[in-house]
């Protein structure tokens, strides 16, 4: 065989080349080819990539109890696939006219609602963010969201108790996540999906913006894209931008982005010896919130605290602790009934 | 990783239990069914994007298979024969000639796994995988076909109702295409 006159695409296309990168067999043949042809060694690499690449592409799994329900219906009379077909026909006659509805008064949200929508969430439950200011939202499994202006956000809700932890974003928010490690949290942006397991992170998914952009504070995520098999992992300080154009991400590091490092800051607890009064007014200007306590009483005191990737409620929790006080939280109104204090340090 | 086992030819116990089954023992049908399920439903979610459409169709399928049992003949790969019905039966249950536009579910690989791997290892192939999302579907389809599911030419052909050189210059295309990308 003459290999002088093969491309990339060739050794792709060849039954044994494939046998030698997939199970390495007939592998002193390719190497003596490798020796006699060192000009095709650099398409030889390259379609022995592909075929890598290509043998272990992402799959899509078929959940154990899904395959068990199919396995039973099949052992079923044919009947009940009447039934079947109509329920499925009624469901979707109800999505139609569920989507077609809002879509008039949300143009903004198309997309938003087409994810909603396709993920088939039963009774969403929505926030959305009608005032000027930054609004402070609460998950049930105890994360937390600040919304930005504008910004809608919606989950299942049976959201953590059975279903997943996922959330549909249109507009700009930062996530505080509650660490769960059994129950991964998603956030869907636009084409942007947000795998995350513990962790801080802001997203900008404005339905008329060309990019989706996502900043990380701490911990890590995975972002993939819709309709495509991208998937990159973002640690501390790093920024993920998607063209939605292309559906591209392009990972960049913020030490390169000083100004975006900047933005960063804005969402940063770090309080030595600080009057609690200090402490209380970062908090409210950084989740909107209103914070109700005796300032009287509480006026010599002093919080030492390293808040970092705890959402906006565990904080509080913390910072309650501190100063042995009690402290209910309502919405955005948050009332702190303390006693008085000592020198408190928050030891997280 | 999930994928490549070897070549999907038969053994001689595929071919046992597709004979088992044939004469009606349900214990073999119930292998079939698990051992092909899961991978029979990654090749149609990548067709059709619909998690409940992919199910019905699988339903469908192996209803019929059992139905029907007493006149199937013997199979050269059983993985082929339902690879094959099923694209057919999706065919017939939506138009699938369109790109999957939902919502692509979380990947096998978590950030846990990808976080035990070499990092590095990974970074190409990621790469490029994420530049196989952007092949048109059908390269997609056989790129699949070829190296992920390790079908034949020739079964390939058969799946897709096309000639076997039309499949290599679906390859050469796709490759083609990655190369500019790279």
């Amino acid at each position: 065989m003459d290999y002088s006159v093969y491309d990339t695409a060739d050794f792709v296309c060849n039954d044994s080349f494939v046998a030698w990168i997939q199970h390495g067999e007939q592998a002193d043949f390719w190497k003596t080819v490798e020796e006699q042809y060192p000009e095709k060694r650099a398409a030889m690499s390259e379609a022995r990539a592909i075929i890598t690449a290509a043998s272990s592409l992402p799959a899509f799994t078929l959940k154990d109890e899904v395959s068990a329900e199919i396995w039973n219906n099949i052992r079923k009379k044919p009947v009940t696939r009447w039934y079947r077909a109509a329920a499925a026909a009624a469901i979707f006659a109800l999505a139609t006219l569920w989507w077609l509805m809002p879509q008039q008064s949300h143009k903004k949200d198309f997309v938003y609602r087409q994810l909603l929508r396709k993920a088939k969430v039963e009774h969403p439950v929505e926030v959305v963010n009608e005032g000027k200011k930054p609004m402070a939202v609460s998950l049930p499994d105890g994360s937390s969201v600040l919304l930005q202006p504008g910004a809608r956000l919606s989950y299942p809700a049976c959201f953590s108790h059975g279903c997943h932890r996922k959330v549909f974003l249109s507009g700009a928010a930062f996530f505080e996540i509650y660490r769960d490690a059994k129950q991964p949290f998603v956030v869907y942006a636009n084409e942007m999906i947000i795998d995350v397991l513990g962790t801080s992170f802001a997203v900008k998914a404005y339905e008329e913006d060309s990019l989706v952009e996502l900043l990380v504070k701490t911990g890590r995520v995975a972002v993939s894209v819709q309709s495509t098999d991208q998937q990159v992992i973002l640690t501390a300080n790093q920024q993920a931008i998607l063209t939605r154009s292309t559906l591209l991400v392009d990972v960049t590091s913020l030490q390169e982005h000083k100004p975006l490092a900047a933005t960063l800051e804005t969402y940063s607890f770090v309080f030595t010896d600080a009057p609690v009064d200090s402490v209380m007014k970062t908090i409210e200007q950084a989740y909107g919130v209103h914070i109700t306590y005796d300032k009287a009483l509480l006026a010599d005191c002093r919080l030492t605290a390293s808040l970092y990737d705890e959402p906006l409620y565990e904080k509080i929790r913390l910072i309650c602790k501190a100063l042995e006080a009690s402290c209910i939280i309502e919405g955005n109104d948050i009332k702190i009934s303390a006693k008085g204090c000592h020198q408190n340090v928050i030891e997280n | 990783m999930a994928g490549s086992e070897n070549i999907n030819q038969v053994t001689n116990e595929e071919r046992e239990l597709w004979n088992a089954f044939r004469k009606g023992n349900e214990q073999a049908f119930s292998d079939i069914y698990h051992q092909f399920s899961g991978t029979l439903y990654n090749y149609g979610y990548h067709l059709a994007a619909d998690a409940a459409l992919v199910q019905d169709a699988m339903q469908d399928l192996f209803s019929d298979l059992w139905r029907t049992r007493k006149n199937l003949s013997e199979t050269t790969s059983v993985k082929y024969y339902l690879f094959r019905s099923l694209r057919r039966k999706l065919h017939r249950l939506s138009d699938i000639k369109q790109l999957p536009e939902d919502l692509y579910p979380l990947q096998t690989e978590s950030a846990e796994t990808l976080r035990i791997q070499g990092e590095e290892d990974i970074l190409q192939r990621q790469h490029l995988q994420r530049l196989m999302g952007l092949l048109p579907a059908r390269q997609q389809e056989v790129i699949r076909l070829r190296f992920y599911d390790n079908f034949s030419w020739e079964e390939i052909a058969g799946i897709l109702q096309i000639n076997e050189q039309s499949v290599r210059n679906l390859v050469q295309r796709a490759v083609v295409k990655l190369r500019e990308l790279w």
